[in-house]
């Protein structure tokens, strides 16, 4: 059996200002196998949505190593299921699922951080909210 | 301001310390942005698992967690839940622990 570690944090743009930051999870010289993530993809209300379906505005997070160039080994993005139910938003109901990986997992050979990009999101003009966008990121490693 | 409630045990009946395998959740909201969040523990600042669950009007959200068959998270000091929003909470929370 492998005991496992999580990483659990929730991060946000605001109403006017993106995000997009780094976060090292595992640091560099120490192997980590990744066997579950979950980005979860909230509003600052049900009326609030990304500003458009297209995938460059949806926010992302590339995992990548930890090495001298920070290597990405993937991306994932998160998305709402049901964008623009009444335009621009109403969108904002949380949507993500845990995803599990096949067989043993990813190998980070050399550490393991998160680079973390959400833009500015949009909402329903009619009730005037605020157009926060929130990832809440889960992982499942072992070291 | 956000309202966070005191950290509570999920159940007097778990032992303090066991192999997690997984978790369901189901949680009823009415207000958006309740963060729901379980701690290995009652007073680490480390969170095991986070979810901010999303509402306008009342209803039930869920989320289930099942690990993959060979691996487990260790809890030690009991696992413990944690609420957070902003404005006065309907609250009624049903949870399955697996271990």
């Amino acid at each position: 059996m492998r005991q496992c570690k999580t990483f659990s944090n929730v991060y946000r743009s605001t109403n006017s200002v993106a995000y997009s930051n780094t976060v090292e999870v595992v640091p560099s010289g120490t192997r980590c196998v990744l066997g579950v993530f979950c980005l979860d993809l909230s509003a600052y209300s049900v009326f609030g949505a990304p500003v458009s379906a297209t995938y460059t505005d949806q926010p992302r997070v590339a995992f990548q190593s930890m090495d001298s160039s920070f290597t990405t080994k993937f991306y994932v993005p998160a998305v709402h299921f049901q964008y623009g139910l009444v335009p621009p938003g109403f969108g904002g109901a949380r949507s993500g699922v845990p995803n599990k990986v096949p067989g043993p997992g990813i190998l980070f050979e050399d550490g393991l951080r998160l680079e973390i990009d959400i833009p500015i999101g949009d909402f329903d003009p009619t009730f005037l909210l605020d157009r926060s966008l929130f990832v809440s990121i889960n992982l499942i490693y072992s070291v | 301001m956000p309202v966070t409630e005191t950290r509570t045990v999920v159940s007097s009946s778990l032992p303090t310390a066991f192999r997690l395998y997984g978790f369901s959740v189901w949680i009823e909201a009415n207000v958006n942005g309740v963060y729901f969040r379980l701690y290995d523990g009652d007073s680490t600042t480390d969170v095991l698992w986070t979810i901010r669950f999303q509402a306008s009007t009342d209803g039930w959200n869920n989320y289930d967690l099942i690990m993959q068959d060979d691996s487990y998270i260790r809890i030690d000091d009991g696992l413990y839940l944690e609420l957070e929003y902003s404005g006065t909470l309907t609250e009624n929370i049903a949870m399955n622990v697996f271990y």
